[in-house]
Order: C-alpha cells, then sequence, then structure tokens
C-alpha cells in the first residue's frame, strides 16, 4: 500500500525517487545544461560562434584558469574553502622560472614547479598540521610571498630577454648564479627568451596551443589522483568530514597537505605559462585568480562543504567561464563590465552553494 | 496554565490513515493514532519503526504527508512548524535546542524577547521567565539570567519543557527526555509529567526503555516498520508482549553463551598512563576473549579505549600486540597492526553521514583495497556483501547515504566499518547505545560470533545485562585507575558489576 500526497511532485513513489536523482544529477551536471543554454545564446550572438577556432579560442584563454582551478578543485574537496596563495604562488614561479631560464626551459619549468611544491608543504604543514584558518593562512602567505617579491627585485619586473649587471644584483637566485660563474652575462639570452615566450606560442597541427594540451593533461591527471587512487579516496572521507577521517586510521593531517601541495604545484605551472604569455615577470601576474578558479570549481557543482564533486564538473566550470566571456565579447560588453558580471557570477554561486550547505547541515542533524 | 484545562479523556488529538513517504522507504504507513486529553501516552518502537518521523509530521515538518489530522476533532492542515504550533502541538527534542551561550531568560523567550522602545526591557524578561519556570518548579532555584551553558543537563531539559508549556499547547511530545538523567531525575521529571497531565495535557511519550513505559504511561501505541502493530493500555500487556510486538518475534534467550576456549595473549597493556584520565592501568587480553571494561560514567574507560585505539597519546606505558611494543597517538599504525576502535559517537566520530554506506565501510581499508597508489574498491566488493549479509544491514542499498539508514543500521554500518579491517584486537565503545532491540540482539551475536573466531573484543560498556552476558572476564575501572577484576567462573551478575564500578572491592576475583 503506497500513500503519497500529490501535493509536491504530483507522481507516485518511483517518480519521487527519480526526482530526487534528478536534483542529483542537476547537481553534478548543472554546469553542463547551463553550456548547454549558452550554447544557444551563443548561436544568436554570432553567426562564427559555433567554428572550432572559436571554440578553440574559448579553451585557450581558460588554460591557465584550469590549470589553477585543477588544482584549487584539492583543496575545496578536502574541505578548506579555497587557497587564497594562488596568485602569488603563480607569481613567484613566474620569476623564479624567468631567472633559471638562463639554464634552459627544462631547468626553468622544473625550478618554478619545485618552488611551487616547497610553498605548498609550507601551507599545508602550517593548515594540516598546526589547524590554522585555511583562508587567513594563505591569505597572509600572498602577502609575505608578495612582499617577497618585490622587495627582492625592488619593486621592477623582469624581462626575460634583459639582463645588465644591476639586474643580477636582484632577485631571489640570480645574485648568486652571478657570484658563482661570472661568465653568466654571456649567456645568449634572446634566444633563450624566445624559447621561453614561445612556450605560450607553440601549437600542435598549427592551431592547438600547447597551453590547452598542457591544461587538459593536468586536468585529467588531477581527475585520475582524485577519482581512482587511495589517496584520492581519503581525501574524500577526509573533506566529508575531518573527524571521521582521522578516526578512520587515515593520516588527515598530510592528507590536507598533500591537497594544498596540488594546489601550489598546479599554480606554479600556469604561473610559468601566464609568464610566458606576458613576456615579463611581475607580482601582479595572478591577480584574480584565485576567486576565478573558486567561482569555476562551485559553477563545476563541487561544495564548499567538502568530499562532493569532480574533476570533470570543475572542467565544465572553467569551460563555462571562458563561454560567458565570450559571448559577452561577441555582443560587445566591455572588459570592466565582464569583471563585474564575473563577480555576480560569483556571489550568485557562492550563495547557491551555501543555501545547499546549510540543507546538510540539516541532513547531518 | 489551569486555563487551558479541557476535560479528562476527550481525544485531543486523532491522526487518521497518516503515511509518509521518503525516498525508497515509506516511513510511515497508513497508521490511526489518538491521545487522549490527560494521559501520557507511549510510542514505541525500534528505531527506524517510524516514531519520529510520525512526531515530526505532527511538529510540521513535512509538507507532503497524506491522510487527515483532526486536534480537537477539527482537521487541520499541519504543513509547516508555525502551523504545529498554532494547532497546539509543544515538541520537546532529545537534542535540545539551547543556545549555550545565551542566559536561561533569552532562551526561554527566544524571539518573543519583551522590549521598552528598542531597548530589551531586562525586568520584564527576568518576570515573565520566572512565572514560566513556575511550571516546572525551578523558579526559586535557577537565576533567569545564567546563562544555559552553565545549566545542568536536567534542568536544561525541565527549563525545555517551562519553554513549551507558556505556549499553552494542547498535546505536548517528549522524544527520550530521559535518556541523559539520572534516575532520580527521571522521577523528579515523572512527577512533573503526572503533574501536567492532571491539568487536562496529553502527553506523546518516546521511549525506549521498557520499564519507564511502565513507570509512567496510561496507553502504550507500538509501531514497527512504519506500521501501527497496536495500541493498548498499558495495565493490560507485560514487557515480553511489549518487546514482542516491537520486534516481531519471542524475546527468547536474548544473551546465549557458549563457551569457548581462551588463547594467548594478544594485547599486552602496562602502566598505561593519559595524564588526568588513565592512571597506570595494566592488563593482557587474550586470543578470542571478550573483555568487559566496567566503570561509571567519567571513570576513564572510553578515554583507556582511545588511548588503545591510537586516537588520543599515551603519556606513559606500552601497549604491545603480540609481543612488539607499538608507537601509539597513531591510529593509522594501530589498524595496520589489527587494533580497531569503534567509537561510542556514532555521527561525530564514526560515520561520515553525506557519504554511502559503502564509503564509509571501506574508508578505513582504503589502502587495503589499492594496488600501489590506485584504488580499486570493486577488490573489496564481495567483503562488503558478506557484511551486508551478516549484519543484516537494511536496506540492502550499498550507495545509500549513511545518514538516510535508522541508528541501528548505522550503528551496523559502523561495525561493519571495523569489521572490513580484519582486526585482531577490536575495541567496542558503548556498541548498543541508542540501538534498537533487534539491532541490538544482531550486534551482540556478531560480537560472540567474533570473539569465536578468534578476534578480542574489549567491551566499554554501561549497559549492565550486555556486558554481564557477553564478557568473559570483566576489568573495572574507577576514577582512572584499574580497581579489580570479574572471573566469569567466580560469577558476576549486574548488581556486582555495579557495586564494582562503585569501589566495592569485595566483589572482585582479582582486586589491585
Amino acid at each position: 500500500m503506497l500513500h503519497i500526497n500529490a501535493v509536491d511532485s504530483g507522481a507516485n513513489a518511483p517518480a519521487s525517487i527519480k526526482k530526487s536523482s534528478f536534483s542529483t544529477i542537476a547537481n553534478r551536471f548543472g554546469v553542463f545544461l547551463m553550456i548547454g543554454a549558452l550554447f544557444i545564446v551563443g548561436a544568436f550572438a554570432s553567426p562564427q560562434f559555433f567554428s572550432a577556432s572559436n571554440f578553440l579560442n574559448i579553451l585557450s584563454a581558460v588554460s591557465i584558469l584550469g590549470m589553477v582551478a585543477a588544482g584549487v578543485a584539492f583543496v575545496i574537496y578536502c574541505g578548506k574553502y579555497g587557497d587564497m596563495s594562488v596568485p602569488m604562488v603563480m607569481a613567484i614561479s613566474g620569476v623564479i622560472s624567468v631567472e633559471l631560464m638562463r639554464y634552459g626551459l627544462v631547468p626553468a619549468i622544473c625550478g618554478a614547479v619545485a618552488t611551487g611544491a616547497v610553498i605548498g608543504c609550507v601551507n599545508g604543514v602550517v593548515i594540516g598540521k598546526l589547524k590554522v584558518n585555511a583562508i587567513i593562512w594563505t591569505l597572509a602567505m600572498n602577502f609575505i610571498l608578495e612582499g617577497l617579491v618585490r622587495w627582492s627585485y625592488k619593486g621592477e619586473q623582469i624581462y626575460p630577454d634583459m639582463a645588465t649587471e644591476s639586474t643580477y644584483q636582484t632577485g631571489f637566485l640570480l645574485p648568486l648564479m652571478h657570484s658563482l660563474d661570472s661568465h653568466i652575462m654571456e649567456i645568449d639570452l634572446v634566444k633563450r627568451a624566445e624559447a621561453f615566450n614561445g612556450l605560450a606560442q607553440t601549437y600542435f597541427f598549427g592551431r592547438i596551443p600547447l597551453m590547452l594540451v598542457v591544461m587538459v593533461c593536468v586536468m585529467a591527471a588531477c581527475y585520475f589522483v582524485m577519482s581512482k587512487t587511495a589517496y584520492g579516496n581519503q581525501l574524500k572521507v577526509v573533506g566529508s568530514s575531518y573527524d571521521v577521517g582521522n578516526m578512520s586510521g587515515i593520516r588527515a593531517t598530510s592528507v590536507v597537505m598533500g591537497a594544498f601541495m596540488v594546489s601550489s604545484i598546479c599554480a606554479s605551472l600556469a604561473g610559468v605559462f601566464i609568464t610566458s604569455i606576458n613576456k615579463v615577470g611581475a607580482f601582479y601576474v595572478g591577480q584574480g585568480y584565485d576567486f576565478q578558479a573558486v567561482t569555476a570549481i562551485i559553477l563545476g557543482g563541487m561544495s564548499l562543504a567538502g568530499g562532493r564533486g569532480s574533476i570533470i564538473g570543475v572542467f565544465g566550470g572553467v569551460f563555462l567561464m571562458g563561454l560567458i566571456s565570450n559571448i559577452l565579447t561577441l555582443f560587445g560588453v566591455g572588459t570592466f563590465t565582464q569583471k563585474m558580471i564575473s563577480g555576480a557570477i560569483f556571489i550568485v554561486v557562492v550563495a547557491v552553494n551555501a543555501r545547499s550547505l546549510r540543507k546538510l547541515g540539516r541532513d547531518d542533524a | 496554565m489551569s486555563d487551558t484545562v479541557t476535560e479528562l479523556g476527550r481525544v485531543v488529538l486523532e491522526m487518521r490513515g497518516v503515511s509518509k513517504q521518503f525516498p525508497g522507504t515509506l516511513a510511515v504507513d497508513n497508521v490511526n493514532f489518538q491521545v487522549k486529553a490527560g494521559e501520557v501516552h507511549a510510542l514505541m518502537g525500534e528505531n527506524g519503526a517510524g516514531k519520529s518521523t510520525l512526531m515530526k509530521m505532527l511538529a510540521g515538518l513535512f509538507s507532503d504527508y497524506t491522510g487527515e489530522i483532526l486536534i480537537d476533532g477539527e482537521p487541520v492542515k499541519l504543513t509547516s512548524p508555525m502551523l504545529a504550533k498554532q494547532a497546539g502541538v509543544a515538541m520537546i527534542y532529545q537534542e535540545l535546542s539551547i543556545a549555550y551561550n545565551r542566559s536561561v531568560q533569552e532562551n526561554v523567550f527566544a524571539g518573543q524577547i519583551p522590549t521598552r522602545g528598542k531597548v530589551i526591557d531586562k525586568r520584564a524578561l527576568r518576570d515573565m521567565t520566572v512565572d514560566v519556570l513556575r511550571h516546572v518548579k525551578l523558579d526559586g532555584k535557577v537565576d533567569p539570567a545564567t546563562p544555559m551553558k552553565n545549566i545542568s543537563q536536567h534542568e536544561s531539559q525541565l527549563i525545555e519543557i517551562a519553554k513549551a508549556l507558556k505556549d499553552n499547547p494542547k498535546i505536548l511530545v517528549m522524544d527520550e527526555p530521559t535518556s541523559a538523567l539520572s534516575t532520580e531525575e527521571v522521577e523528579t521529571m515523572f512527577a512533573l509529567m503526572r503533574e501536567v497531565k492532571s491539568k487536562g495535557y496529553a502527553i506523546v511519550y518516546i521511549s525506549h526503555h521498557l520499564q519507564e513505559v511502565f513507570d509512567i504511561a496510561d496507553r502504550v501505541t507500538v509501531l514497527r516498520d512504519g506500521k501501527l502493530i497496536d495500541t493498548c493500555d498499558v495495565k493490560d500487556v507485560s514487557k515480553e508482549d511489549l518487546v514482542e510486538m516491537m520486534v516481531g518475534q519471542k524475546m527468547s534467550d536474548f544473551y546465549k553463551r557458549t563457551d569457548k576456549s581462551v588463547g594467548d595473549v594478544v594485547l599486552e597493556v602496562e602502566g598505561l598512563t593519559h595524564y588526568g584520565f588513565v592512571h597506570n592501568v595494566s592488563f593482557q587480553l587474550n586470543k578470542g576473549e571478550i573483555l568487559g571494561l566496567a566503570g561509571l560514567a567519567g571513570a576513564g574507560r572510553s578515554e583507556l579505549g582511545r588511548v588503545i585505539g591510537g586516537i588520543d597519546r599515551m603519556d606513559a606505558g606500552v601497549c604491545r600486540i603480540g609481543g612488539t611494543a607499538l608507537k601509539t597517538k597513531d591510529m593509522c599504525n594501530m589498524v595496520r597492526h589489527g587494533v580497531a576502535y569503534l567509537t561510542e559517537n556514532r555521527k561525530t566520530e564514526g560515520l561520515n553521514l553525506r557519504l554511502t554506506a559503502r564509503e564509509n565501510i571501506f574508508s578505513a581499508i582504503i589502502p587495503k583495497l589499492s594496488k600501489g597508489p590506485v584504488y580499486f574498491p570493486r577488490s573489496g566488493e564481495a567483503a562488503l556483501d558478506g557484511l551486508y549479509e551478516s549484519l543484516n544491514i537494511v536496506p540492502r542499498d550499498k550507495n545509500l547515504t549513511a545518514s538516510n539508514f535508522s541508528g541501528g543500521n548505522q550503528q551496523k554500518v559502523l561495525l561493519a566499518k571495523w569489521m572490513a579491517t580484519k582486526p585482531k584486537v577490536l575495541i567496542l565503545d558503548e556498541p548498543t547505545r541508542g540501538v534498537d532491540v533487534g539491532a541490538k540482539k544482531l550486534i551482540h551475536e556478531t560480537i560472540e560470533r567474533l570473539a569465536s573466531e578468534g578476534i578480542s573484543v574489549l567491551l566499554i560498556s554501561s549497559d549492565l545485562p550486555e556486558i554481564v552476558s557477553l564478557s568473559d572476564r570483566i576489568i573495572v575501572m574507577m576514577q582512572g585507575h584499574l580497581i579489580g577484576e570479574m572471573h566469569k567462573e567466580d560469577g558476576f551478575d549486574e548488581s556486582k558489576v555495579l557495586l564494582a564500578a562503585n569501589g566495592e572491592r569485595s566483589v572482585f576475583s582479582v582486586a589491585y
């Protein structure tokens, strides 16, 4: 005997089950519904919208954001809300890569990623082991790193193809390089700089940018780690409830540490590319990527409560961000207006997420 | 409050054929329920029987129930808590709704604080609160300005009742009001309930304690699996009848114990100290033995369990498993060496309520289900099926979120999580607290089975019949010290264990 009320869903029992799974689907894949809707809008915006080159444009415009978001997703997945040190990790990795570029591209990239790993490790130890509030700490870290970069370079920017005696008095590794190797001034910087700046201009098949390929690879790797490895599943347990994770024989502090390391490593990779695009290493290159990443991640269906969502959703969120900005541009909306719109999106997305968080709270009671 | 007196014996509340559907389950199935003025009506059933859902329906928490609800003969639609309150339903929940940092008066009048202009009228607030507290005879005892956090559990409970009574309800619903109270406090509570009901209030009383139902209730309604089993006068039924109605089968040999041999020492604890809680405790646990750890609340039992389980630090002492001393305060290491600690706080430390049953059960064995860094949850599926089968976890759905299981089944999932680690030493901290009769029986049988399979169990329990019937040996703690040990062959029963826990040394086989 089933007694079902018609008020709510106007359907019978199986339908009410369906309804709940529909809302799960909407939660998980809502971002792809939004993308579908925007496709329709885009078709009206411009006849060029549905062209391969426009889609490549959209994707390459969000390549940097994609790399950052894939990393920050680990932090949000472990229930720590966000990594505010991302902008400066990008910047510092950028300047380190410009400095190390003198020894070649590979050392430059490795050095940048190692820098990111070290910063991530510090964040992880402080937040994981000492249980400091993640937002406050990473924000403070961001300020410290910003001060460090600006102080080290005496406020100057660093250009890959330019180096004078005075350049070697500033920076992190340059004075050391100079003192170790007096012939360093003789390195053909112009050629090296071309290779470095060329990172952002490398294309496969003449049109697929290297950055995009790297972003997809980072996403794929992050997807694998989050969904298919023991670490990713422990992260899910810890992210859903830290105490339970800790009381399941999981080393929760190490798991949290790992999440911050992934975030910083991804950000440093993004930092190398954005520096290569800008052809200048400077403290401001990563500005705004912290909030943009969080927006994309939450748009992608990841919950700020932790332990929910997937990298596939994050990819959708990143693509959606690119799509919105592309369509706005096609409609002729200016950059400043676009900034306001993306701010508004951030507020809406967080508000909606907070609502579902409250609902979750009631679930748990 | 005397102005609400209704004619005693009149039907105040009638629920006719009410049902409530949740995804996947019909939580309340066509139930008829009547409460009369001036009676205490006990509502009983195992966890998941539908008691709470039925009462939540009455409290207006669901907008999509079906069936009719009549209050004083008037049909009402209780689709919001506001409407329910207006209709005269007052709820006193198991988990009290208290803002601990605010004062008594602010809690009692939350949302209705009297003001003079824009300023709080402190004097009026105080006087009104004293008036309200008079209902529960706390007017001289509790200062309305005291912060709630300084009020005892018992008095908070009474204040909550006073708060409910101030709105002149017709029906008072009390969900396990005695679960955290001592014996005398329960008596005070019952005296108050008798007084309240004599004034014509109808009281619905939810409890797991059979004895309390016989002490206080006039009529009893039993639910099972969402269906009404029966409503009868308490004086016409026996405890056995009630249990049979709740469980659906005869209560027979609740605790049966077959003799079994006990093997070598598995866990050896020497001079274990956790400052402030556990002092210089030494004992041995043998293979296949169930060792009961008895003591009063605050004796340090859970703390001892947590140290051995690797959660809290060990300030001094040694803990050996199979002869090797282990580094404690590292749960990961302890789990790897075969120690499992099942927490007493199921909802906050035991289960991840937002994850599925499968994810919960696997959460402690993720490394075991992995090859290198890659996780293969499929490889645990067979073991998972076995656990579901042997523990009879209902519903069978492994992808169901843990919060959607009833309390008893949540506890089974938690037990399954630790059984999945294949422990050598299983520390069970209150394994059947807040669990229905059926699940309790099954958990007891499982503990016995595990012991006969060679797992050593350290059983921490405040449930005397449980610890007495299951244990091969009982050690007793008092104020952080181990004070003695009782052997099965010397005979122990509930009263001896209770005496021992209170420090009576003559009952021990070996007193320390």
